[in-house]
């Protein structure tokens, strides 16, 4: 008894494994932050991997990834998609204006219902997709370089080397 | 004044409605939401299921108390499948395939959770096993007279 409670007060209760693991994303219908008038399905997961970056610009911590993610969209490595969770229009706009915009396209998803259906409990989180809309990895919490490294960007090459 | 008397009790009247539906049995409040349902047993349904997950943002609360956006967010999803027709157990389902078991206070007894229900009992065999062995030596042994 001793031994799980010892093993529990290590783990840290926020940080639950995703059971969407190795599961499809799932479908979806939502507009781009982007673009007006275009809505996003999740065909633009396929044929791709995809970095899936979950921000509200209500959100602290997130704008301490923005560094490492500008980097990462500059090396042309990956696709970055973002999930704008629980967010206004007109905020969300101006935080990508004053922070940086890495994301190629953004779900809009104001309500959180998307985010709920990927198991999102908090912001920031990540996704790693693969070309079949297989969610591969999920970062919750900060993303740095290293967990990208040595967590995600394993899994796209096996071989991968520090892209810098 | 047809006009003034028209506006007074088309505010009242709302008013009147408004208290109605607070009042009335088929309203449930969970934090600061109210919601309404068309019967009694998916009121019950709806209950039931949001006494029984685990606001992951504060997570000892369950979603009756919390009011966290997540939580707000969560009695939403539940509302609606609830509207839709779903089970509890559907919709239990559905979270935790999201979000794990750590959702629902209660473990699912499943072939992975056997041995967290069933810890209590073994653990009870098993101590009681070591100390009747252990007790052993203190009973007396009867000696032919």
């Amino acid at each position: 008894m001793v031994f799980f409670l010892g093993r529990g007060l290590e783990k840290d209760p926020n940080l639950l494994p995703s059971p969407l693991i190795n599961q499809a994303i799932p479908e979806f219908s939502a507009r781009d932050l982007l673009k007006d008038h275009v809505i996003l399905r999740k065909k633009i997961f396929l044929q791709h991997w995809t970095l899936l970056i979950v921000w509200s610009s209500w959100c602290l911590t997130c704008t301490e990834e923005q560094s490492f993610l500008l980097k990462l969209q500059e090396s042309h490595f990956i696709p970055i998609y973002g999930l704008n969770y629980r967010d206004r229009f007109n905020p969300a706009k101006q935080w990508l204006k004053k922070q940086g915009n890495p994301f190629q396209k953004i779900i809009f998803d104001p309500q959180g219902l998307f985010a709920i259906d990927l198991g999102v409990y908090g912001v920031p989180e990540s996704y790693l997709i693969d070309p079949q809309g297989i969610i591969r990895y999920k970062q919750v919490g900060l993303l740095t370089a290293s967990i990208w490294l040595e967590n995600m960007a394993t899994l796209i090459n096996p071989s991968h080397k520090n892209p810098n | 004044m047809l006009e003034y008397v028209k506006k007074f009790l088309k505010n009242f009247l709302s008013k009147l409605f408004f208290l109605a539906i607070f009042f009335s049995p088929l309203v449930l409040a969970a934090s600061s939401d109210l919601y309404v349902f068309a019967s009694a047993q998916k009121k019950a349904q709806f209950a039931e299921i949001i006494h029984e997950i685990r606001c992951l943002v504060c997570q000892n609360q369950n979603l009756v108390d919390s009011n966290a956006p997540l939580a707000q967010d969560l009695r939403l999803v539940i509302y609606r499948r609830i509207k839709n027709g779903e089970s509890p157990t559907e919709i239990k389902k559905y979270l935790i395939g999201r979000y794990g078991n750590f959702i629902v206070f209660r473990p699912v007894f499943s072939r992975l959770t056997y041995c967290l229900w069933l810890s209590p009992f073994i653990l009870f065999v098993v101590i009681m096993f070591i100390l009747l062995v252990k007790l052993r030596k203190f009973v007396p042994k009867i000696t032919n007279i």
